[in-house]
């Protein structure tokens, strides 16, 4: 901007001085109000430590408790691994088939669960808000309640645990690939509209290819979390390794345990380990 | 405006060159005033009118607005997508005579070898290029150009604007151009069309754009 020939007159400049003490003010209050936030951080930690009987001293009291279950540990048994493997197959099962089946159903939902796409009229506004309502109660309810509820349906078995894991993974999935939707370039959206596209050509051939490496991102980002709540959907008779778990536990068989949970974290570690490898070559 | 002509909108920034390029096409909605083309009042439609509109004006980005992870070669098809019809439009494939449309443009821009290739691969000037051929795919009666050479550098935006020139001439297609370079702007224009503050400030030949103009346009003359 030249400073010759401006119509406008411009405000008298403040002096370093006032700009200083002005940036010294800033500072201050900053300092007072993080202080403040630490201070009600802190009454609330404080407050959960009365209110879940949090107490050290039991974990002293009970030593050998510690000790046997460690002892255990130490020398797992794998006598049963035949029975632990297969149920750890039929928990990968469910896994892939709910994530497959929720990637399904997720898709569609996720585009009408887009704002930047839906919130242009009132149909869409209504759609928009409607499916944003229902995948966030699918989500509020968690997986392993769903197996419940599913078992309920269907009875005792695997089937009910993959359609638990489909419930909640239309929940999760339909959100990560929404907030992927609302994340892309509308240049490119509006460079097609300019040529006379119409909302599904705009969509096919503007919107997907921006946000396919992110939605296959997070089927395997899902497929991760799939593997960690199939585990323990067994507990509630869905089917997989969940109900071998608790059955040993009853029986207070540590070194089963032990082995069952040497299988558990070979398995989920694996998985998360390539899922994550893949997911940063793609993106 | 006449067919055919070489428009540039000249003005500071914010003054309404890029607002008025995207109410032409209905990119954005006028709060007022009315778009015709060739006596068809383009503000009043709605829907399949509209797009069948919008096919006739083609327009061109500061930012190239390419589909980055798309090959060129899909991304000078897209031109063809307000040409489809019925079922096709719910499909990702193209028809021949849609794609030998897109490979003429493609050498039309002299840019057909890097036609496999990803859009986000390639150099400023070459994305603007395909934002042409892309454009020139569309088969429009007007180019809509929103600072077509803002992003890049000297020799390159004349590149640009030389095919743009060409592209006025040779199909006759009327190019809308905005522009902050006034030289350029000079150079290329049939005629030249300034705005300040969302009003029209200047409407005229280029050789006639003197210094009393330029006042009015810049609020003052020059730089220093």
């Amino acid at each position: 901007m030249a400073a010759s020939g401006s119509t406008e007159t411009a405000p008298p400049r403040p002096s370093l001085e006032e700009l200083r003490d002005r940036a010294r003010a800033q500072v201050r209050t900053e300092r007072t109000r993080n202080s403040a936030i630490a201070v009600v951080a802190l009454v609330i930690v404080a407050f959960t430590y009365r209110k879940t009987e949090f107490d050290p001293a039991q974990l002293i009291l009970h030593a050998d408790n510690m000790g046997r279950v460690f002892a255990g540990f130490l020398h797992p048994d794998w006598g049963e691994f035949r029975a632990v493997a297969d149920k750890a197959l039929e928990t990968m099962y469910i896994a892939i088939l709910g994530t497959f089946l929720g990637t399904v159903i997720a898709v569609p939902l996720s585009f009408f669960g887009a704002r930047n796409l839906m919130r242009r009229n009132l149909a869409g506004t209504i759609a928009y808000f409607a499916v944003r309502f229902l995948m966030s109660i699918v989500r509020s309810v968690p997986t392993l309640f769903w197996g419940i509820l599913w078992v309920i349906v269907v009875g005792i078995g695997p089937f009910a645990g993959v359609l638990a894991v489909t419930t909640f993974s239309v929940g999760l999935i339909s959100k990560l690939f929404s907030e992927a939707i609302e994340a892309i370039d509308w240049g490119q959206v509006d460079a097609l509209t300019a040529t006379g596209a119409n909302p599904v050509q705009v969509v096919v051939h503007g919107v997907v290819p921006q946000v396919m490496p992110y939605m296959i991102a997070n089927v395997l980002y899902s497929f991760e979390v799939n593997v960690h709540s199939s585990t323990i959907l067994g507990a509630i008779g869905a089917g997989g390794l969940g109900l071998l778990f608790i059955e040993y536990m009853g029986l207070f068989e540590y070194p089963r345990m032990a082995m069952l949970l040497i299988v558990v974290i070979a398995v989920t570690s694996a998985i998360d380990y390539s899922s994550a490898a893949i997911r940063r070559r793609i993106i | 405006m006449p067919r055919g002509q070489f428009l540039c909108v000249i003005g500071p920034s914010g003054s309404g060159k890029s607002t008025l390029l995207r109410c032409m096409n209905r990119l954005l909605e006028p709060d007022s005033g009315r778009v015709f083309l060739a006596g068809e009042d383009l503000t009043s439609l709605h829907g399949a009118a509209l797009r069948r509109g919008r096919r006739r004006m083609a327009m061109v980005f500061q930012q190239f607005n390419l589909v980055k992870r798309s090959t060129v070669l899909r991304n000078v098809l897209t031109g063809r997508l307000g040409h489809q019809e019925g079922w096709r439009t719910y499909l990702p494939s193209f028809s021949s005579e849609d794609q030998d449309r897109a490979w003429q443009s493609l050498k039309r821009l002299e840019i057909e070898e890097k036609a496999n290739v990803r859009a986000d691969s390639l150099s400023g000037g070459q994305m603007q290029r395909v934002a042409m051929a892309r454009a020139l795919a569309q088969q429009p009666e007007i180019l809509l150009a929103d600072e077509p050479v803002a992003s890049l550098d000297p020799e390159t935006a004349v590149v640009v604007l030389e095919y743009l020139r060409d592209i006025n001439r040779t199909d006759g297609i009327t190019v809308v151009c905005s522009i902050h370079h006034l030289e350029l702007a000079k150079r290329y224009a049939d005629r030249i069309v300034a705005m300040r503050a969302g009003q029209i400030v200047y409407d005229g030949l280029p050789a006639a754009l003197d210094d009393a103009a330029y006042r009015r346009i810049y609020g003052r003359l020059g730089f220093d």
